[in-house]
């Protein structure tokens, strides 16, 4: 049974056909990229020149922080990321398929980015959400 | 440019003091401030308030209601986790300004439990500890030593003066006329400043002049 999911995030495109991926805005003059819609460039400040574009799915480990106590509800520990995509864009997400432990995660380490269940979790009326994660990049 | 001296300063100890609100539990620590220097609120010509949990509930205004309402100026400010720095600021700089000889500043605030902030709320399901954490410590804990806003290219110095930008980009940091900028005063400016100043000595509100403190009373009233 394949379930419909709802994006976790207006900024997280779930096409019809195709894969999922990020979206962000791109400013038409200086090729800046950013998170979140805006309508002048944040960077060279030209107006009305932003349209959307697809996030790239690598980037480096900007900084983290392993979280050991949440609101109830929410298992630790887990690993809060800040990534720099490839493009250039910062993002936060959970680092997964790592251990929580500051030995083990180096900065600027290369990461993933990988789509998956939003962690069980469900709205009140029953919809499941697809939701976007960081995952170590496998060494080839 | 004037210079700028804390000439007072106190504060009250921790707690929660539910039976108290919040213009009380930041009059107490004005009144202390004010008698640390021994100056009293008919000294001060302008107050800057610091509150983030009643940020649009002129907190300022109730502390002066508490302390005495003479009438001065009021700036509330709530500026998140900076809003106690940035109330001290805007004190200071008035200061520097010369808009004002004495000034008092103050910070209060009446905490809830629990970890302060978490990406809570929104549409759908909360997104806190499923995308990273928006909770403080951790938001904290993410910032690295240098500015993010540097590093992407959108914090940089702003581009010299130029005649014909590039582009032809607004910059409201470019003041007029080829003024520097952090030049310490426009001509036109300073020319208000001074007026003040000459309403303020017939109030006699300054600090140091000889019997002035009785008239100041008087004047406060």
């Amino acid at each position: 049974m394949s379930e419909k999911r709802l994006p976790v995030v207006e900024y997280l495109k779930i096409p019809d056909d195709g894969e999922p991926y990020l979206e962000g805005h791109k400013c038409g003059n200086c090729s800046a990229i950013f998170l979140g819609a805006r309508s002048v460039c944040s960077k060279c400040g030209a107006r009305d020149q932003m349209s959307t574009t697809r996030l790239s799915n690598k980037g480096k480990l900007y900084s983290y922080s392993i979280v050991h106590r949440s609101f109830p509800g929410i298992e630790v520990p887990y690993i809060s990321a800040i990534v720099d995509l490839e493009d250039g864009v910062a993002i936060k997400g959970n680092l997964v398929d790592t251990e929580p432990d500051p030995t083990k995660i180096k900065f600027d380490m290369p990461v993933d980015v990988v789509f998956a269940d939003a962690l069980g979790r469900k709205d009140r009326d029953g919809n499941s959400y697809l939701s976007f994660f960081f995952k170590p990049s496998s060494k080839s | 440019m004037t210079d700028a001296y804390v000439v007072g300063v106190d504060m009250i100890k921790f707690g929660r003091f539910p039976e108290r609100t919040v213009p009380e539990i930041g009059a107490e620590a004005a009144l202390l401030a004010l008698d640390d220097c021994g100056l009293t609120i008919q000294h001060m010509e302008a107050l800057y308030c610091g509150n983030l949990g009643q940020a649009s509930g002129m907190v300022g205004q109730r502390i002066l209601q508490q302390i005495g309402q003479t009438g001065i100026p009021v700036v509330n400010v709530s500026n998140a986790c900076a809003t106690g720095a940035t109330a001290f600021r805007e004190a200071w700089a008035a200061v520097k300004a010369g808009l004002y000889d004495c000034v008092l500043a103050v910070g209060v605030e009446q905490m809830g439990k629990g970890l302060l902030g978490g990406t809570g709320g929104g549409t759908g399901i909360p997104k806190e500890g499923l995308l990273g954490s928006g909770t403080m410590p951790a938001v904290f804990a993410e910032v690295r030593h240098h500015l993010r806003a540097v590093r992407q290219g959108v914090g940089e110095e702003p581009p010299p003066l130029d005649p014909e930008p590039e582009g032809h980009v607004p910059d409201r940091d470019t003041p007029r006329n080829g003024d520097e900028r952090r030049d310490d005063r426009l001509p036109q400016h300073q020319a208000h400043v001074l007026g003040e100043r000459r309403r303020l000595r017939r109030r006699g509100d300054l600090l140091g002049e000889e019997g002035q403190g009785a008239r100041a009373h008087e004047a406060g009233r």
